[in-house]
């Protein structure tokens, strides 16, 4: 639930990727090896998705804007390994109203290294006593080992309504910093639901940041939910001064954002399209010190 | 000569009076003494000084008389003796006076039956919020969880969800400001708040129970909570309860209580009437029907009746009488009252028959009565001032049970005469049929009247598994009643699910164990009461969506969304209505022309944990359709082709790679060429 914020964040993040060595030749092969022995280990997993769902609508609305790239960016939300490149402490907070049928509240607080999100999804009632509400917990460390960065972090999904229930998973994610942004997330190394399967899934992405005087901007790609539900998402990221522009297609939702910056206030926002499905709209505002 | 014409004359002033009266009223007046008894017996007073319960025609600008408690335009009930019932008939601009008659209550799966979830799960969606529930009956169990709420979330059920409680039939003390403000809102009884009735929640005590059970399973169907096991149709409906009386005019007062707590809450209402009877003309024009049809002015006001369960008792006899027409009554009781209408110029001479062959001849114009050996008899063939339709009276007492009394229709002009046994308690025809049975108020004009069907006939009770015998599966309840009125109106409009029907059980009353559920909080009931409530509780979850529809609006969706299945047959009919009530369809008939072309998608039951069935409709001009299934990211989880013919589909949770989806929230949606459903929220519990 938290992202980068230029000057302090995204700026600081690529002036200290100038200064690192780029080995892509290392990272290349491990995740298709990775991806590869998952789906000869695993097989085709049970369609687990939505057990992974609130997490991701918990993210900012920057990273949501940039859905599935964010694995690549030094925002820790998504990719535990790329916390270790978070560059300063921040609390955020994140409403968002998809498709127009759930309310998300999301909280999270982090910094170099660390981080704890809470997410609550209601759908409020839906009908004569039926409520939907979960609530979503998660904790993430990570180290950072010259360009790498390794990162693990355990989530707990807290499901209230219309049962209550508790799940644990375990991920782990490596992020690389190089002339390009790598991130390879494994969700669910250890996984538990009752009653449930929480198989794990696979996705990887890769980011291009590149600076002009005054103008920055990001361009990546990402192979998401390898081996149960893989989608390809990409998406683009411009800014001017504390202006920010952004925009992404993952699966058929087109994300389209921006962002504002008032040291050391932020405010992003993203509305979400969709050819079936109603307009979603993501609004986050976060505080960042130092 | 002239001694002769002032009698005349005299006998003329002292009858303009009477003439204002109905036959049951003009019998003490008329009658001999050693017959006024009798007559008082029969209108329910034994003493000149009792009160009796009439309805009151008023002229034109009369505002007010001794004994008025409800008004509704020039109509009025009111509680006299019957010296002052006789000074109030002298009143010129008093035009006629009729007691009031008791009426009787007309006595899980049947909710999905009627299509109610699909309004729950829907897109919009609702149970029923912002909308009065009126129920005028024998109360409601207030401890029953079904009407209660747990506010602040810690298991205890400490709220109500009844907003005001009428007991008409005892008590005394306070009243809400808005009943009583003006003349015409009789204070009687005593109404509980909210509040005080949540404070007997906490006490463990219902101050006005639910002796007879009736009126806690009717507002079950239409309205009660999942907390006792069976929601209702609008389980999220505020209610109001009349526990009446049960006589005519405390059931108008009990309608227009519920209609003035709706105004004070700004707030539309359906008032569900599951209790009727039969001593009125059947053709809506009577002072009990037209004033409950009064009561339904404006947008937001809408009136459910029970049809009736006399469809198989014979209280109904009818047909051109051109020649001399005989029909035999059956007493089943002590005493029978039954009623022949007939419209003028049609005149007859009337001739009973005890079963001792004894008889009583009474020419047009005349009243008269005869003891005989097997019982009392009083006939009354003077007219009504009702326009053009007639009544003819008949009061038999102390006939013994299961004798046969003829009576003898003569035609002097010939015309079509209909018949009523006033209750089947009270005997039946020989000859009779179950048509034109539909009770009073259900033959008011702008009163919604249900039949009911078959949807249970089996059911493990507290006393074991129990089998009710002589019902067919959907087909229509063997004591439904049929139409049409007298007048030759269709009813009833619509049937709904009315045997047998599991919902709240009150605790005050004496159940049989083949009936009590073994939950204790439920019980078996049939009944054209039971499928009233099903329709009641589908005007709420309407008038929830859209608060400003007419209750000539939800009739006339009600009629295009009735399901008319090969059991309904033909329809309309007098038997069925429209057709068997469905829900979904009647909410896309409610949609404007404009969204006609837009799809429409319902869920059947909520959460699901195997499969998820769903109805659709689609644009007339679609060339395809899809079924598809998205997660809360957008991603597409399944989808399926539709059949334009069909109307329902089931996803059996799994994801296009054919594996089962886990439990969390799904979004379904008809997609179409035309254009988009609504999403559906799918609540995937494993």
């Amino acid at each position: 639930m938290r992202s980068t914020k230029e000057k302090g964040g995204l700026i600081r993040a690529l002036s200290q990727r100038k200064k690192r060595p780029s080995i892509p030749g290392l990272f290349r092969p491990c995740p298709v090896a990775v991806l590869l022995a998952a789906f000869l280990l695993f097989g085709p997993a049970v369609f687990s998705a939505t057990l992974d769902i609130p997490f991701a609508l918990g993210r900012s609305a920057r990273s949501f804007a940039l859905f599935g790239v964010d694995l690549a960016l030094p925002d820790a939300t998504a990719n535990p390994g790329a916390l270790a490149f978070f560059p300063q402490w921040s609390v955020f907070s994140t409403y968002a109203r998809p498709f127009g049928v759930v309310h998300v509240w999301a909280i999270s607080f982090g910094g170099p290294g660390l981080s704890a999100d809470a997410v609550l999804l209601d759908a409020g009632g839906i009908g004569p006593d039926l409520h939907y509400r979960v609530w979503a917990f998660q904790g993430a460390g990570a180290l950072r080992l010259g360009p790498w960065g390794l990162g693990g972090r355990a989530r707990f999904l807290r499901p209230t309504d219309p049962e209550g229930s508790l799940g644990l998973a375990l991920d782990a994610g490596i992020f690389w910093q190089g002339s390009v942004y790598a991130g390879l997330v494994w969700e669910g190394v250890y996984a538990q639901f009752p009653g449930e399967p929480w198989p794990p899934s696979f996705s990887l992405a890769l980011a291009w940041p590149l600076e002009f005087s005054g103008f920055s901007a990001i361009f990546g790609a990402a192979f998401l939910g390898f081996p149960a539900l893989p989608t390809w998402a990409f998406a683009a990221e411009a800014r001017v001064g504390p202006l920010s522009l952004r925009g992404g297609l993952h699966g058929a939702s087109l994300n389209l954002g921006g962002g504002l910056a008032f040291t050391p206030f932020a405010l992003d926002w993203v509305f979400t399209l969709h050819p079936d499905l109603p307009l979603s709209f993501r609004v986050s505002f976060a505080l960042e010190w130092p | 000569m002239r001694l002769l014409l002032l009698l005349c004359a005299l006998a003329f002033l002292a009858f303009a009076g009477p003439e204002k009266l109905d036959p049951m009223l003009r019998a003490f007046f008329l009658s001999p003494p050693d017959l006024q008894p009798l007559a008082l017996s029969t209108l329910g007073a034994e003493t000149l000084d009792r009160p009796i319960r009439v309805f009151v025609e008023l002229a034109d600008g009369v505002t007010d008389f001794p004994g008025l408690r409800t008004r509704v335009g020039n109509l009025a009930t009111a509680s006299l003796t019957l010296p002052e019932i006789y000074s109030l008939s002298e009143r010129p601009d008093v035009l006629r006076i009729r007691a009031a008659r008791p009426v009787e209550p007309l006595l899980d799966y049947s909710v999905p039956e009627v299509g109610a979830p699909a309004l729950w799960y829907g897109s919009p969606s609702t149970t029923g919020q912002g909308v009065l529930l009126g129920f005028v009956d024998s109360g409601v169990d207030i401890l029953h969880p079904a009407f209660r709420l747990d506010r602040d979330g810690d298991g205890f059920l400490e709220g109500s969800r009844i907003l005001f409680y009428w007991d008409q039939t005892g008590g005394s003390g306070w009243f809400p400001d808005f009943w009583g403000d003006e003349p015409g809102e009789g204070r009687y009884g005593r109404v509980y708040s909210q509040r005080e009735l949540e404070g007997y929640i906490r006490a463990g005590f219902s101050p006005a129970p639910d002796t007879l059970g009736h009126g806690t399973h009717v507002a079950g169907i239409a309205a009660g909570g999942k907390a006792a096991g069976f929601p209702g149709v609008a389980p999220g409906a505020d209610l109001v309860v009349v526990k009446t009386n049960f006589y005519e005019d405390g059931v108008v007062d009990g309608i227009k209580f519920v209609f003035e707590a709706a105004k004070f809450l700004g707030k539309p209402a359906v008032v569900n009437l599951s209790l009727g009877g039969h001593s009125g003309p059947h053709d809506g024009k009577g002072l009990f029907e037209r004033m409950v049809s009064a009561l339904v002015e404006g947008p937001g006001r809408v009136i459910v009746a029970a049809a009736g369960n006399e469809g198989a008792k014979k209280i109904h006899v009818g047909g051109e009488i051109r020649s001399q027409t005989t029909w035999t009554i059956v007493p089943g009781g002590a005493s029978l009252v039954a009623r022949f209408w007939y419209e003028l110029p049609a005149r007859f001479s009337i001739t009973v028959t005890s079963p001792l062959g004894e008889t009583l001849t009474v020419f047009p114009g005349q009243a008269r009565g005869l003891t005989t050996a097997s019982g009392i008899l009083w006939l009354d063939n003077t007219g009504t001032s009702l326009g053009a339709t007639q009544e003819v009276f008949l009061t038999l007492t102390g006939a013994a049970s299961g004798t046969a009394w003829r009576i003898t229709f003569e035609p002097v002009l010939p015309g079509r005469v209909d018949g009523w046994i006033e209750s089947p308690s009270m005997g039946y025809f020989l000859e009779g049929d179950g048509q034109m049975t539909i009770a009073e108020p259900g033959n008011a004009e702008r009163v919604i009247t249900v039949g009911a069907y078959v949807t249970k006939i089996s059911w493990n009770s507290q006393a074991g598994f129990f089998r009710a015998e002589g019902y067919e599966l959907y087909a229509l309840a063997p004591f439904s009643s049929r139409g049409p009125t007298r007048d030759g109106r269709l009813k009833p409009e619509i049937a709904a699910p009315g045997a047998w029907i599991a919902s709240a059980r009150s605790r005050d009353a004496q159940v049989s164990p083949w009936y009590a559920l073994p939950d204790g909080l439920n019980m078996m009931l049939a009944g054209t009461s039971m499928s009233a409530p099903h329709v009641a509780g589908a005007c709420a979850l309407l008038l929830s969506l859209r608060s400003g529809l007419s209750w000539s609006e939800i009739l006339a969706a009600l009629r295009a969304g009735a399901r008319a299945d090969s059991l309904v047959g033909s329809a309309p009919n007098p038997s069925w209505g429209f057709g068997k009530l469905d829900l979904p369809r009647t909410w896309a008939a409610l949609q404007p022309p404009s969204s006609v072309q837009k799809p429409g998608l319902f869920l059947l039951a909520n959460p699901v944990s195997f499969s998820a069935h769903f109805r659709y409709q689609i644009p007339e001009n679609a060339h395809w359709a899809e079924l598809r299934i998205y997660d809360l990211l957008g991603r597409l989880v399944w989808r399926e082709t539709l059949s334009l013919g069909s109307e329902t589909v089931r996803w059996d949770l799994l994801s296009l790679s054919g594996f089962r989806v886990s439990s969390g929230l799904y979004l379904a949606l008809v997609v179409t060429d035309q254009g988009v459903s609504d999403p559906v929220r799918v609540v995937v519990n494993r």
